[in-house]
């Protein structure tokens, strides 16, 4: 049976199985990797014919239900460090009021589009890669578990120091370390400044930086971020529907029946997998996600026209 | 003599009777057709799927036909995409005015059998003829048509234009006239408003127009609602969306805990 619905924001009708369906691998990888997932599911939306500004919209509102849900199923298994979480956020906002400005200038230039995915491709490149490499090593040395339970390299390189003659030292239990409250400040303000250039939740920016910049256990990364993700896309599913009328709220309903419970099952997974499998299998995904992009770049376009909006 | 002007006063009233009553079937400006759509207004409901509109016309024997469904013009943004140190990315805002939202056209017989030296641009039929009734900000007529052309084939990729030559039916009917039937798909992205469906006659280097009429597609029940709320009351559209969201995640989260889960 082909259920179809009509979806009235986004004015087009689409089937309800495959996008349920949709909605259960995007919440699955939210709750096994943290990460919000739009990166995935705006370009799939769009590729079903939902115009990308609803696309854009309705994944934030879908993901503030997959982020309640992990996030719930990441406190109830102890690996959300909600005091690092806040403090992410407050600097997420900052970057991100930062970074709207930013766009709006490089707008006026008329470069945005062009600065926008190069950003988007390189940045994802060099996470997917390093984190790539870094697990791979890992996982064939066996050094997994001991390098979890070290917070900082035996040689303490420049950014080790910096780090450590920060003001406002304060302790994160759940995080286990000892660092300046302005860490996460200026490291939230740092992916909110990229959320804002590349147009999505920057979960994928995140959670390497919980990981190598902030040296956070790899399950309590995955609970915060998604904690931070939640907060970010309630903001943007507001500011959306008030400004530009463009969340399609039946669409986002659609998807996080799917999604909701996705999150519970990568939740589940995430905490049976070792630290560098995650690693590794979310470097895969980035990895997958950059190729995509630059074939995208480099292929000449059927078409040479497209509409306006989306990221 | 005398009884030949008789007969000709008596038979007047007559003659006025059949030039009125023909008038009313083939109009004043040229001819006519009787035209039957079915249906006539379209409801988008929660279930809409698009829907499937059938035509038939009675037309005078030997009539090659053309029938064009033309939704609302309206005014469209786009980005055209070039190429920046080799990679294909967007370069340029376009900003397309009078665009039909949708645009379908059947013709009975290939537009070249009907006569040798026409063309679709020729008899106002056709891509061309939106073309020359588009307009582009900022740009020459030739850019214009290139870019028209790609703007053609973003909108077949949504099954929002397309032509089909010889895919309408006509066969004979009773007293020298021809029915002619068709149908066509209204795809659900098709907006709200009002479409023409336009039936031509091809002569041999114009289209007559023979008869016009509207459809109307109208958003019904919760669409409706949803559409309006979103609108007129964004702010609060959001709030609700949220909640909604938070409890739907929170309510599977409290599920699969009690379902034996950490």
């Amino acid at each position: 049976m082909d259920f179809h619905i009509y979806l009235p924001i986004a004015g087009n009708s689409v089937s309800i199985v495959p996008l349920l369906g949709l909605g259960v691998i995007v919440g699955f990888l939210s709750g096994l990797f943290g990460v919000g997932g739009g990166f995935l599911l705006t370009p799939l939306l769009i590729m079903i014919g939902i115009p990308p500004t609803v696309a854009a919209a309705s994944d934030s509102n879908q993901i503030v239900a997959a982020s309640a849900s992990g996030t719930f199923a990441h406190y109830r298994l102890g690996n959300v460090d909600f005091k690092m979480g806040i403090l992410l956020l407050i600097g997420g906002i900052a970057g991100g009021t930062f970074g709207v400005q930013l766009v709006k200038i490089l707008r006026s230039t008329g470069n945005a589009d062009f600065v926008i995915q190069i950003t988007y491709v390189i940045m994802l490149g060099l996470i997917g890669g390093y984190m790539f490499l870094e697990s791979l090593r890992n996982l064939r040395q066996g050094l997994s578990k001991v390098q979890n339970e070290k917070p900082y390299p035996a040689k303490p390189s420049l950014y080790v120091r910096i780090m450590k003659n920060l003001p406002a030292k304060t302790n994160f239990a759940k995080s286990k370390i000892h660092v300046s409250i302005f860490l996460p400040f200026l490291l939230g303000a740092l992916v909110g400044i990229l959320a804002a250039i590349m147009g999505v939740g920057g979960g994928f920016v995140m959670v390497p930086i919980m990981i190598y910049l902030l040296r956070i256990p790899m399950h309590v990364v995955v609970g915060t971020s998604l904690f931070h993700i939640f907060f970010t896309c309630v903001n943007v599913t507001i500011m959306q529907s008030y400004l530009n009328h463009t969340v399609d709220f039946l669409l986002a309903l659609i998807l996080l029946i799917g999604s909701t419970t996705g999150a519970q099952i990568g939740a589940k997974i995430s905490k049976r997998l070792k630290a560098d499998q995650i690693k590794i299998l979310l470097a895969l995904i980035v990895l997958v996600v950059m190729i995509k992009m630059l074939l995208g770049l480099v292929l000449a376009p059927h078409i040479l026209l497209a509409y306006k909006g989306g990221h | 003599m005398k009884r030949d002007i008789s007969v000709t006063i008596l038979l007047m009233p007559l003659l006025i009777l059949l030039c009125f009553s023909s008038s009313v079937t083939w109009g004043k400006a040229g001819p006519r057709a009787t035209m039957t759509i079915t249906p006539q207004r379209v409801t988008i409901s929660t279930l809409y799927n698009g829907k499937t509109i059938s035509v038939q016309a009675e037309l005078p024997k030997g009539t090659e036909v053309a029938l064009t469904c033309e939704g609302p013009e309206n005014t469209l943004t786009l980005m055209r995409k070039g190429r920046i140190c080799g990679l294909w990315m967007n370069v340029e805002e376009l900003v397309f005015h009078k665009v039909p939202t949708l645009y379908f056209l059947q013709t009975s017989k290939k537009i070249e059998k009907i006569n040798d030296h026409d063309t679709m641009h020729e008899i106002e039929l056709g891509y061309e003829s939106l073309c020359s009734r588009a307009q582009l900000e900022k740009k020459g007529e030739e850019e214009k048509a290139n870019l028209f052309n790609q703007l053609v084939k973003l909108k077949e990729s949504e099954n929002l234009y397309s032509v089909s030559e010889g895919t309408i039916k006509i066969t004979p009917a009773e007293d020298n006239s021809a029915r002619m039937t068709t149908t066509f798909h209204l795809p659900p992205k098709a907006q709200p408003g009002e479409y023409k469906i336009n039936l031509f006659q091809l002569n041999n280097s114009e289209a007559v127009l023979l008869n016009s009429q509207p459809v109307t597609v109208e958003q019904t029940g919760l669409t409706t609602y949803l559409s309006s709320l979103a609108i007129n009351h964004g702010l609060l559209y959001g709030f609700i969306a949220v909640i909604i969201a938070i409890i739907s995640g929170l309510a599977v989260g409290i599920l699969f805990g009690s379902k034996g889960g950490h």
